[in-house]
């Protein structure tokens, strides 16, 4: 759709150039030669002027030629006349365009126009200033021109030397092709009205209406429209709605000159706006879009400006993280804003971290040259400690020994004493026997069958005492070597020996249960049961136990055979319980135990047998088992 | 719910962006009348 806003803008602004320069070309008319010519010229009684050498007659030819070519150039002028002074307001020069034709108008058609309006005004006015008509119809003869041919008179003094006024310039155009009214007509849903400065019609869409006020009609634009306050301001421009007519009327104050203007009222209705508002959202669309890929350029831009020197204090703060802060990195970043004092508070961290890893390393390396030397001490110590540890270990071995040793030995004397005791009934009857044999003699008692009962009684006896000895050997053979052995016979061997000192303290002895066989050193576990039973003797004797009793029961429970030695002295207290089997700890009399007892026990069964030696204490008195693996 | 991750500069980009847009067509909007009128004259 044709810009008819704009359209009708230009014409106003071509309006108003079109008044400024035909202000610049009536100030150069009345400075031109051929006007000064013309002035001195007059004042010559011969019409000659002698500084030119020319006569008046050929400076207004000139003059004439001159208008011509500015009427030529200038397409809205119509007339252009210099008019005297002297000659009672006579045209001097007057060219005039009728139909588009150039006429320089003859002497004797020259008028005078000292009556008219423009006349008496412009001679008023100073050197140099400028006179504006009202816009009106053209006038010849003080009557109206058909066709009708609305004039703007432009006209401007020309004073001589001695300041005299000599004339005039006028130039009339024709408004119709200064405003291009033609054009006006043919806008489409737009209403064009202009007006001069009373609000009289100088052009309105009804022909009747244009220059009305010229033929008496008192039709106002004010009349029209709701424009009366904007007429009595000094504001140029004034838009507003009329909801009524669902239209928009702007209106503009045009200047002529400092007190002279007219209005141009424009009317739009509303087919004008739906097209403008389609015209507008298309522009308004594509403006929308480039704006926003401008936009978008620019916020990238200035992002990433603004970014830049966040990212670069991450990306180095990445790397710092990654790497092992194992040399100087320099994170200082010049923008002179917060981000400068971030990565400056950044630098320094670094800077600490940096020399805190380097006083690390150093301290690192000095411990370590330290703990080198302290390192090759302790090698020095350990060395030591281990040959110490060595002979500690078989310094205790030794006393281990010992103790096994001390502890065969205390069993052995225990043994010589049952031995000697055994011994003692044997030995009697032999003494007695052999004290008697002299008698038995004298009496003529010994014959053959005397000696076969002698010899028989005695060597039973013998027998019996070597037997005492076997099984006393048996039990004191150092045995190293594991074999196949029956518990019965293991337990009874050694409390055989035991058991006549047993009767003499009228304590029972009991062996019972299943017999099962064992794979071991038997010797070792002998002295363990010789060791338990004796302790038990010991506390029943000490205890003074009604009917004591030493019950010894052998039964097998899930390939564990188990030997249980038990006692009816009432049991071992609590608080010692857990502390029996430490080594050199006893409860009897000082000189009657050693405290190794027990001790070697644990030893035999938990480390040479890989069994368990368990105390524990029922109703009756104290009871320990022996678990062996059979 | 996924969290769309976006650099910090992609934020402001897109902050400034919607900002800018928005205020570009409130303006153009608000001129909307202003602008019809001096298509008039």
């Amino acid at each position: 759709m044709q810009n008819v806003g704009f359209e009708v803008d230009k014409t106003v602004l071509e309006f108003e150039k079109d008044i400024l320069n035909t202000k610049k070309n009536i100030l150069q008319i009345s400075n031109n030669g051929a006007v000064q010519g013309i002035l001195r010229a007059s004042n010559n009684e011969y019409l000659y002027d002698e500084e030119q050498n020319l006569h008046y007659d050929s400076w207004r030819e000139r003059l004439e030629n001159h208008f011509a070519v500015m009427m030529e150039q200038n397409p809205s002028y119509f007339q252009i006349r210099f008019i005297g002074i002297k000659n009672k307001g006579k045209e001097i020069v007057r060219v005039d365009k009728i139909n588009e034709d150039i006429t320089i108008v003859k002497s004797k058609d020259l008028q005078s126009k000292q009556n008219s309006g423009y006349f008496k005004e412009t001679i008023k006015i100073k050197e140099k200033s400028i006179y504006i008509s009202e816009i009106n119809l053209n006038r010849e003869h003080n009557t109206i021109v058909f066709p009708y041919l609305p004039t703007l008179r432009v006209a401007t003094p020309v004073y001589e030397k001695n300041k005299k006024i000599f004339g005039m310039v006028v130039i009339n155009i024709n408004v119709n092709i200064l405003f291009n009214f033609e054009n006006l007509d043919r806008q489409i849903n737009i209403e064009n009205y202009i007006a001069n400065k009373d609000g009289y019609y100088l052009y309105h869409k009804d022909i009747d209406k244009t220059f009305g006020f010229e033929f008496g009609k008192k039709i106002f634009l004010q009349n029209s429209f709701n424009i009366k306050n904007f007429m009595s301001t000094k504001q140029d421009l004034y838009r507003y709605y009329d909801y009524d007519l669902s239209s928009a009327i702007a209106i503009k104050k045009v200047s002529l000159s400092k007190n002279k203007f007219i209005y141009v009222l424009r009317k739009a209705d509303s087919k004008f706006f739906d097209a403008k508002s389609q015209d507008y959202f298309i522009t308004l669309g594509i403006y929308i879009i480039f704006i926003a890929i401008l936009i978008a350029i620019l916020t990238l831009v200035l992002t990433r400006y603004l970014t830049l020197p966040i990212i670069k204090l991450a990306t180095m703060a990445n790397t710092i993280s990654k790497s092992k802060n194992d040399k100087y990195v320099d994170v200082k970043i010049k923008s002179g804003d917060e981000i400068e004092e971030l990565s400056n508070a950044f630098q320094y961290m670094l800077d600490s971290l940096y020399e805190s890893k380097q006083e690390i390393e150093e301290f690192a390396e000095k411990l370590e040259e330290d703990v080198d030397v302290k390192t090759k001490e302790l090698q020095v110590l350990n060395d030591g400690l281990e040959t110490k540890v060595t002979n500690a270990v078989n310094e205790n071995r030794k006393k281990d020994e010992l103790l096994a040793h001390q502890s065969k030995l205390a069993a052995m004397g225990e043994m010589m004493g049952n031995i000697a005791h055994q011994w003692r009934q044997p030995l009697n009857a032999i003494s007695g026997n052999i004290q008697f044999l002299k008698d038995d003699y004298e009496d003529g008692l010994i014959n053959e069958e005397f000696i076969d009962n002698y010899t028989k009684e005695n060597m039973e006896f013998i027998n019996f005492m070597s037997k005492t000895i076997d099984d006393f050997r048996d039990f004191f053979v150092s045995d190293k070597v594991k074999r196949e052995f029956s518990i019965h016979t293991c337990i009874e061997k050694p409390l055989n020996i035991l058991r006549p000192q047993l009767n003499e303290k009228s304590i029972s002895l009991n062996i019972s249960g299943e017999d099962f066989i064992l794979n071991g050193l038997q010797s070792e576990l002998q002295q363990v049961i010789l060791n338990i039973v004796n302790n038990a003797r010991d506390i029943l004797v000490e205890k003074n136990t009604a009917n004591p009793i030493i019950k010894v029961t052998t039964k097998i429970e899930n390939d564990t055979g188990i030997i249980s030695i038990q006692d009816n002295a009432g049991g071992i207290p609590s608080d010692i319980l857990n502390r029996i089997f430490e080594p050199y700890f006893t409860t009897k009399e000082q000189g009657k135990g050693t405290g190794i007892g027990l001790y070697m026990s644990k030893m035999i069964i938990v480390d040479n047998m890989k069994g368990e030696l368990i105390v524990s204490n029922n109703e009756y008195g104290a009871v320990f088992d022996i678990k062996l693996k059979i | 719910m996924k969290t769309i991750r976006l650099k910090l500069s992609s934020k402001i980009a897109l902050i400034t962006f919607i900002l800018a847009l928005l205020g570009i067509v409130i303006l153009f909007i608000i001129s909307y009348k202003q602008t019809i009128f001096s298509e008039i004259i």
